[in-house]
């Protein structure tokens, strides 16, 4: 069913001298199955309208339906949205907080009211996804590396299930193997499930890496939504809202000022090789 | 500037067997030099860091700074006025409530006479392009301002030397450029000496020299050109290298007749012209 946005409106602390409009005119589709990148500066809004996703905040003004279900619905059921949309935090390790991995993991499912057999299983699902073995159950999560740390926590809201997963910024603060692991987790997830993923990120080329879909949001606006290839084609438009692009395609444009003719639309280190060393060939055969 | 012999630094506790963080650790990081430290996540970057300002101290030889000798009680002063820290998290180094009373705040503690502090404040924020924010409220601004804000704030104890733990980790592009110009300023105009420790490949592109660490000991230290032509160990050890690099490196691997001891767009789109006309 997919998450419908129209109009939303939000204002920060409306009627204070601090008073700031943090979204304004939204509207936006998002299909079930996607995988959205969603970019921009900080303090462009991405935060707040994530927070609107699951009834954490509701619209002051437009609507949100996730699922079939408006959150301004009065009679709105919304403890089942928010076991449906599960929502990782920043730096999700600061939430920890139980004697063992499996107990912080269980935390979700058991609350939920499910069986002993079903938690447990739900816990084991949740912890193989993002890569943990029984091995690592019964130790304390404050024994655990920072990339494994997050693991866990990302796990604790797999095991609700949801069939919408956002993640602000998973990979922040990770060396790049854990940043690679952690990504390469999310992409198999996101492969593997029926889950719609909503990626907030700083890193152009990790979004550029595994999102099919780009949103860039402005001063609390959208401005622009698009493939891939189309939002990162415009590397002006972006630095100026403070932004950038993968250097991949910064290169494939020095490459066409130069002459070379090379396809746009190129934004990883595979998608560059292989064109470059086609290049090479036709060359070669010329 | 620093110095540091067989540096070691152990963890002690007494369930688990003794673990060296740092493990013989020979560096001398020269006055005015950029340096960048990499490695992956508890390899020891950050240890070492705080051993150049005396936060940690050698649990087996020896840090210098500026000749003296961190171990030395009657210096620590001394030693943390003439290396300032930067971290992570700029909320977790803001104390006031407005700009330039933040700034003040190291040169007040150390009994700096309030015409001078006024200088130094003024100069401080100059440096870091933050003089314009000088009244406001250090928690309404970015993050990248934050984070020059905690450099100006370092600044104005006027040290020699500034080790800056990870501080784009939490700030976006925008916030990352602000941060990087603010420390190339450091280094070209006050000539100052900078340790700036990074997971970021392309801000240790721009040091002068880059320190690879890995499991508590110096495995790579060289200019960026040579550190990262290692693509291979680079990746063995959980780090990564600048697309750029990666691409003509793969390209090499591939059978083209590339360099790939190339850091920038520009090089690399020139390389590859050049190869791509030759044929």
């Amino acid at each position: 069913m997919g998450i419908t946005i129209r109009n939303l409106e939000h204002i920060y602390m409306e009627g204070s001298p601090f008073e700031t409009k943090s979204l304004s005119g939204i509207n936006l589709e998002i299909q079930d199955g996607e995988f959205v990148g969603l970019i921009g500066h900080t303090g462009s809004g991405k935060s707040t309208l994530i927070q609107h996703l699951n009834g954490l905040l509701k619209p002051q003004k437009g609507e949100i339906i996730v699922n079939g279900i408006s959150t301004l619905d009065k009679d709105a059921d919304l403890k089942k949205l928010r076991s449906e949309v599960g929502l990782v935090f920043q730096y999700p390790e600061h939430q920890l907080f139980e004697e063992t991995v499996y107990k912080d993991v269980a935390f979700g499912p058991k609350n939920q009211g499910l069986s002993e057999d079903e938690v447990r299983a739900r816990v084991t699902e949740a912890l193989h996804y993002v890569g943990l073995d029984e091995s690592m159950f019964d130790k304390s999560p404050f024994e655990l590396s920072g990339g494994q740390k997050r693991r866990v926590a990302i796990a604790g809201v797999l095991a609700m299930r949801p069939k919408t997963l956002i993640l602000d910024e998973p990979a922040a603060g990770l060396d790049p193997a854990s940043r690679e692991e952690i990504l390469t987790q999310i992409r198999a997830l996101y492969l593997n499930s029926k889950m719609t993923v909503i990626l907030v990120s700083h890193s152009m080329e990790d979004v550029a890496r595994i999102a099919g879909r780009i949103i860039v949001m402005n001063q609390g606006k959208i401005d622009m939504d698009g493939k891939v290839a189309e939002v990162f084609g415009e590397a002006e438009r972006l630095r100026a809202m403070g932004l950038d692009v993968p250097q991949v395609s910064r290169l494939v444009k020095a490459l066409k000022e130069r002459g070379i003719p090379i396809d746009e639309n190129i934004y990883t280190i595979e998608k560059a090789k292989a064109a470059i060393m086609l290049l090479m060939k036709d060359k070669r055969e010329a | 500037m620093i110095k540091t012999e067989h540096l070691e630094y152990s963890y002690t506790s007494n369930q688990t067997p003794i673990r060296f963080a740092l493990d013989d650790i020979n560096l001398e990081i020269k006055e005015g030099e950029f340096v960048a430290v990499l490695g992956h996540n508890g390899c020891g970057k950050s240890t070492l860091a705080k051993h150049f300002n005396g936060l940690f101290l050698p649990t087996g030889g020896n840090v210098y700074v500026m000749g003296m000798d961190t171990k030395d009680e009657s210096l620590y002063w001394e030693v943390r006025r003439n290396v300032g820290m930067v971290f992570q998290n700029p909320d977790n180094q803001l104390v006031a409530t407005v700009v330039e009373e933040d700034v003040a705040f190291a040169p007040e503690n150390l009994g700096v006479p309030s015409e001078e502090i006024r200088k130094r404040v003024d100069e401080a924020l100059h440096t870091v392009g933050m003089y314009e924010y000088r009244r406001h409220a250090p928690h309404r601004l970015s993050g990248g301002q934050k984070q020059r804000i905690a450099i100006a704030g370092a600044l104005a104890m006027r040290p020699k030397c500034i080790v800056l733990d990870e501080p784009t980790a939490m700030l976006d592009p925008k916030g990352r450029r602000e941060v990087l110009e603010s420390i190339q300023r450091l280094k070209e105009e006050e000539k100052m000496t900078v340790v700036l420790i990074t997971h970021y490949m392309d801000e240790a592109a721009q040091a002068d020299r880059v320190i690879v660490m890995d499991e508590g000991s110096v495995l790579l230290d060289d200019v960026p050109k040579k550190v990262f032509s290692e693509v291979k160990l680079l990746k063995k050890i959980g780090l990564d290298v600048p697309q750029v690099t990666e691409l003509l490196y793969e390209l090499k691997k591939a059978g083209l007749p590339v360099r790939h001891d190339i850091l920038t767009v520009e090089e690399c789109a020139e390389e590859l012209a050049k190869v791509l006309a030759n044929k």
